[in-house]
């Protein structure tokens, strides 16, 4: 069994695990699941249809008429919206539990994931015209990895984060030396376990590699972007973490600058209208 | 948490397009504008970073001074300034818009103050300019690039719904298609656009069929028309409807029913476009609505036949409850015809053996006597039968012991063997300890048949009455009691072929031993009453048998029996002598269920030197001695032991005996304390033991009653009450005289009325002339029960009125209490009956009489 086997094994028996988008997952993946097998689903989280639907009627969708359950809910928004919705909400409680005494937060790293997510989701739209929702999904989970690791490699991954404040190499090269992997496979072999879009897999897992093959209206050309954009925004994972770019994509960058000016100026906005979906402290 | 908006945003922008380079065109674009506007000018633009600044050469400074001048400018809101080397000015003026800093110095001539001022305030202004063209620019362009951005997320939200509404319709096809009933839609000229399978197959079509097809054809007239008007309505309300049951046409011809419903379909414009609605197969509830209706027709003529053969049940019922009545009113006449004769031969044969007869004349009146005797049990026996199938016979509850019972069988049975050699024994169980609650008397009617069955069929031996029970539950106990004999014993095949009437072993067996072959019969019908169950074993002809009864009883209060154990018995040593060992055994049992120790013999021969032997350790308290032991015989072992001159020759003694000869009196002449008759009963014993232990010790107690009294067998002779008067009142003159002469040889006065009215005047004339008053039930003018209502009723509360019944069945009994009587005897009267009624009645009133 590899390390990230192990790790994600261990993190498995800590009853974090979001059932529900598990099973939403898979449940999407089968064309012949009906609105009804989704609703029966998310219903299993009773806390979790009341949170869908305040987001629903949220500003972020701006729907003229007021949905009231999880069918119609579906009708209106679609059924992967509707999946990338509640793994977001399943994954805030993880993501919203404080530890103690870190060299890291935990609140911080959701915030960089949501700031990611949705700038990566208006990346995708506005600029390529593609539907943004595997790259919304990307911005969540894409540092998940770090979650698991700080739950079952404690010491390892303290290590890893006093060794990276000290030396400026990257946070990846030192998480293989200390953790013996990084956080880009345990989220990779993660995302497969849930059976998450192929894209969505290998954007996880290639989102600190730079590499000419990487296009950027690709999911992880748009995720790697999105970091960098983010990261000079304060918005980082980790204290100190400066994203940087393949050559490739920064030549895009500067190709269009304007669009992306444009986009960051709009940026704001946008964070506005999904805070329904990414503020910790609503509840 | 909300980023701040646009100058925030402008400076993050250009911090990436710094890192990126862009700054670059920025910079140059300035530059030419300040060259354009300010030719004389030299200008510079750094980019702030943390690094030194160098000059170009133009500027003539080190960079030291350079960078300071750039680190004072971003300080500044406004130019600073320093000097060049050669004195000339060196301006600097930070851009935070740029994240800048512009450097500039004029060539050429040096200028005045007022030069200076205007030069600053030029490039000031060009910088604004810039700034805001730039913005301009900016802003336009913003406005541009957000505008097509726009369009294009329009473009894939465009997308998104109508997947969405792939989707959707998706499910709604999806469910459509499973839904169990049909569905479809219907343009206004009424032709199908869309249908589902399950309406395909109600109406067996195939879907190229179906497709397009008016409706019309799918209904008959006159329906035709009420369709019409269903989908006119809808048409002109708007408002669905629902609930039209319709006929339908199948392809094949065959009619089917559904259950309708319909409702306007509307284009996106909200003009009706057709009709769409649920058709539900409702020919099976059709038909069975049929088949109801049918049935309810048929059920009505089954109803009115149930009626029919109802009220004949009634009829019949109530004849067979006539014919029922009429039985048991049989039965009951029966009952007293028979009887009343009987009473009379067997009384007067009584009366003749009682007179001086010579040998002959006795030996034929015994054998009338015996003859009566048989003839009554057989009339007793069929009247029993015919009672339990005509189902009269019913069960008492009253509270009795069964343990004394089983005593008083034995002690009946007594007599009938006394001139054969067979020892009887009576051993109750330790289970035995509770009262219950039956009847006494049917539960005593079996016993006596058996034991009476065992006392016929077997010459000599043994006969032992085995009582004990053998199951409990909460309120009912088991009693099984088994009857062991060594008589003659019963052939396998024959053991349950006794049990039916009529049948004993074979026909000799009658003829040797007598008897009608009803008992048994009775015995099995009595048993089963009380839930129980009589059989035999056998072991083969010749080889005894043993005859077994069970049956459930209710439980009353329980006996403590080991509470009553006097505390001078436990520990006492108890020598036995007895010649039977089944007998021996028994006391044994009963003695150490005493807590007391014992020792047997079968013969006197040992008990002397045992008694010696023993006395100083572990001395006898008490000698128990058959009186007809082999070899020596009880009376001269007694004499024997009191002779002796010996420490022990003052030993308590009770003598024990089945012989009617022997007694306490002539027991206590050989030197016995008291005497038991066999077969033993463990009370008495335990009271004769007390006594001797007890009775001894206390000088209080009259020696001759409490020792000898309480063991033997009360005298039913005993005419102590010789001034009673009786009035009798019975119709039939035999019975009359019988009853007349039997009571005054009892020692009574006896007056004698003919019936009921008769009776009533003679005694309420002198009422205290009469003690008590046997009166007869059946009698003319006026009867027994009338009788005694009016004398009750005249307030002669105190006088002791007792029935005198050839009734026996149930129920009567009641009835006599019921008018007022006190006591019931039954017809044909014995005397003893009689004597034990009259004491119990004399005996509580003790007024009257002289």
């Amino acid at each position: 069994m590899t390390r990230e086997h192990a790790l994600i094994r261990k993190f498995n028996n800590i009853k974090t695990l979001p059932h529900v988008a598990i099973r939403l997952s898979k449940l999407l993946s089968n064309e012949n699941n009906s609105f009804k097998d989704m609703e029966e689903v998310i219903r299993l989280d009773p806390t979790l249809v009341l949170r869908v639907l305040r987001i629903v009627n949220s500003a972020y969708y701006g729907l003229k008429q007021k949905v009231d359950s999880i069918e119609r809910a579906v009708v209106f928004i679609g059924m992967r919206n509707l999946r990338n919705m509640v793994v977001t909400e399943a994954l805030k409680d993880i993501f919203r539990m404080e530890t103690n005494g870190q060299v890291y937060s935990r609140r911080q790293l959701w915030l960089h994931c949501a700031a990611v997510s949705i700038c990566g989701h208006m990346i995708g739209e506005r600029i390529f015209g593609q539907k943004g929702e595997d790259v919304f999904l990307c911005g969540i989970l894409h540092d998940i990895g770090i979650i698991v690791e700080d739950q079952v490699a404690r010491k390892s991954f303290i290590e890893t984060c006093n060794r990276f404040q000290l030396n400026s190499r990257s946070f990846v090269d030192h998480e293989n030396e200390v953790i013996g992997t990084n956080h880009c496979a345990v989220g990779y072999e993660l995302s497969r376990e849930w059976s998450l879009p192929v894209t969505v897999q290998e954007a996880i897992r290639d989102h600190h590699r730079l590499s000419h093959t990487i296009s950027p209206s690709s999911v992880t050309g748009i995720l790697q972007i999105s970091e960098y954009i983010v990261s000079r925004m304060n918005y980082t994972a980790m204290p100190g973490m400066k994203e940087t770019l393949s050559a490739q994509l920064l030549d895009h960058l500067v190709e269009n600058i304007g669009e992306y000016k444009t986009l960051i100026r709009d940026l704001p906005d946008e964070m506005v209208k999904a805070r329904e979906l990414y503020d910790p402290e609503k509840e | 948490m909300i980023l701040k908006k646009n100058s925030t945003m402008d400076v993050v922008t250009n911090l990436i397009l710094h890192e990126l380079n862009n700054q670059e065109d920025l910079k140059e674009a300035l530059l030419a504008l300040l060259g354009q506007t300010v030719p004389e000018g030299r200008f510079s633009v750094e980019f702030v970073g943390d690094k030194r600044y160098v000059a170009e050469t133009g500027f003539c400074l080190s960079p030291r001074s350079y960078t300071s001048l750039v680190m004072r400018a971003q300080k500044k809101q406004d130019f600073v300034s320093t000097q060049r080397p050669d004195k000339l000015p060196v301006w600097a003026l930070s851009i935070p818009e740029l994240h800048a800093v512009l450097i500039f110095y004029t060539a050429g001539r040096s200028l005045s103050r007022q030069g200076r001022q205007h030069i600053t305030r030029i490039v000031k202004l060009c910088v604004r300019l810039f700034l805001e063209k730039k913005s301009f620019e900016n802003e336009r362009e913003y406005r541009v690039t957000q505008k097509k951005q726009l369009t294009r997320k329009f473009c894939v939200l465009e997308n998104k719904y109508q997947e969405i509404l792939k989707d959707n319709e998706r499910e709604y096809r999806r469910i459509i298609k499973n839904i169990e009933d049909g569905y479809y839609e219907i343009d206004l000229s009424g032709r199908l656009s869309f249908f589902n399978d399950y309406l395909l197959k109600m109406a067996g079509y195939s879907k190229d069929e179906f497709q397009g097809m008016s409706f019309k054809n799918l209904i008959e007239p006159p329906q035709d028309k009420l369709a019409f008007q269903i989908f006119n309505r809808v048409f002109e309300t708007g408002m669905p409807s629902t609930g039209h049951e319709l006929q339908i046409v199948r392809k094949d011809g065959t009619f089917m029913y559904i259950d309708a419903s319909a409702s306007l379909i509307h284009d996106q414009n909200g003009r009706p476009v057709g009709f769409r609605g649920i058709a539900r197969d409702i020919t099976k509830r059709k038909e069975a609505e049929e088949e109801l209706r049918k049935a309810n027709y048929e059920l009505e003529k089954v109803n009115r036949q149930l009626e029919v053969a109802i009220a004949k049940a009634n009829e019949m019922a109530m004849e067979a409850a006539a014919a029922n009545k009429a039985k048991s009113e049989f039965l009951a006449n029966m009952s007293h015809e028979i009887r009343t004769p009987m009473n009379a031969i067997i009384g007067f044969t009584d009366m003749l053996l009682d007179s001086h007869l010579d040998e002959t004349q006795t030996d034929y009146a015994g054998i009338i006597k015996k003859s009566g005797e048989s003839l009554l049990a057989l009339i007793d026996d069929i009247l029993d039968l015919s009672k339990v199938e005509a189902r009269v016979m019913d069960l008492d509850e009253v509270k009795f012991d069964p343990e004394l019972i089983a005593y008083d069988v034995c002690e009946l049975i007594l007599p009938r063997i006394e001139t054969k050699p067979i020892e009887l024994m009576c051993r109750i169980g330790t289970n035995l300890n509770y009262y219950v609650n039956g009847d006494p008397g049917r539960f005593r009617q079996v016993l006596i048949n058996l034991m009476g069955n065992a006392s016929k069929f077997t010459d000599s031996g043994e006969i032992e009455l085995f009582m004990d029970i053998v199951e409990e539950t909460k309120h009912q106990v088991k009693i099984h009691v088994a009857i062991k004999d060594s008589g003659i014993g019963i052939p396998n095949d024959k053991q349950s072929v006794i049990f039916l009437p009529f049948q004993q072993c074979d026909g000799s067996t009658t003829r040797k031993y007598g008897g009608t072959g009803l008992g048994l019969s009775i015995c099995k019908q009595i048993a089963s009453l009380m839930n129980g169950d009589v059989w035999a074993e056998s072991k083969g002809e010749g080889r005894g048998s043993t005859f077994h009864f069970v049956a459930w009883i209710n439980k009353a209060a329980r006996k403590n029996f080991k509470q009553r154990l006097p505390r001078s018995l436990p520990g006492k040593q108890i020598l036995v002598v007895d010649g039977n060992a089944t007998n021996r055994r028994l006391l044994r049992e009963i003695i150490e269920s005493f807590d007391m120790h014992i020792r047997t013999f079968h013969d006197g021969t040992s008990v002397l030197p045992a008694l010696l032997d023993s006395f100083d350790n572990n001395p006898f308290h008490l000698c128990i001695v058959d009186l007809h032991i082999p070899g020596t015989n009880g009376y001269d072992l007694a004499q024997q032991i009191r002779a002796s001159h010996q420490p022990f020759s003052q030993i308590p003694l009770i003598a024990m005996s089945s012989r009617v000869k022997d007694n306490i009196h002539t027991s206590k002449q050989f030197g016995y304390d008291g005497f038991l008759s066999k077969p033993i009963r463990r009370d008495k014993l335990m009271q004769a033991m007390k006594v001797v232990f007890e009775g001894k010790e206390t000088s209080e107690t009259k020696p001759e009653q409490p020792l000898y009294k309480t063991v033997v067998l009360p005298d039913p002779a005993d005419n102590h009450l010789t001034s009673v008067r009786i009035l009798l009142a019975e119709d039939n003159p035999v019975n009359q005289k019988l009853a007349k002469i039997m009571l005054t040889k009892a020692g009574y006065h006896v007056e004698v009325a003919s019936h009921g009215l008769e009776a009533v005047e003679m005694f309420s004339t002198a009422p205290e002339r009469f003690n008590l008053i046997f009166m007869d039930v059946q009698m003319p003018e006026m009867d027994g029960l009338e009788a005694t209502r009016i004398l009750r009723q005249s307030g002669f509360h105190d006088i002791p009125i007792i029935a005198m019944t050839a009734h026996t069945i149930k129920g009567d009994q009641e009835t006599c209490i019921e008018v007022g009587m006190n006591d019931y005897i039954a017809k044909p009267i014995k005397k003893d009956v009689v004597v034990k009624t009259i004491k119990k009645w004399i005996d509580q009133g003790n007024r009257h009489g002289h």
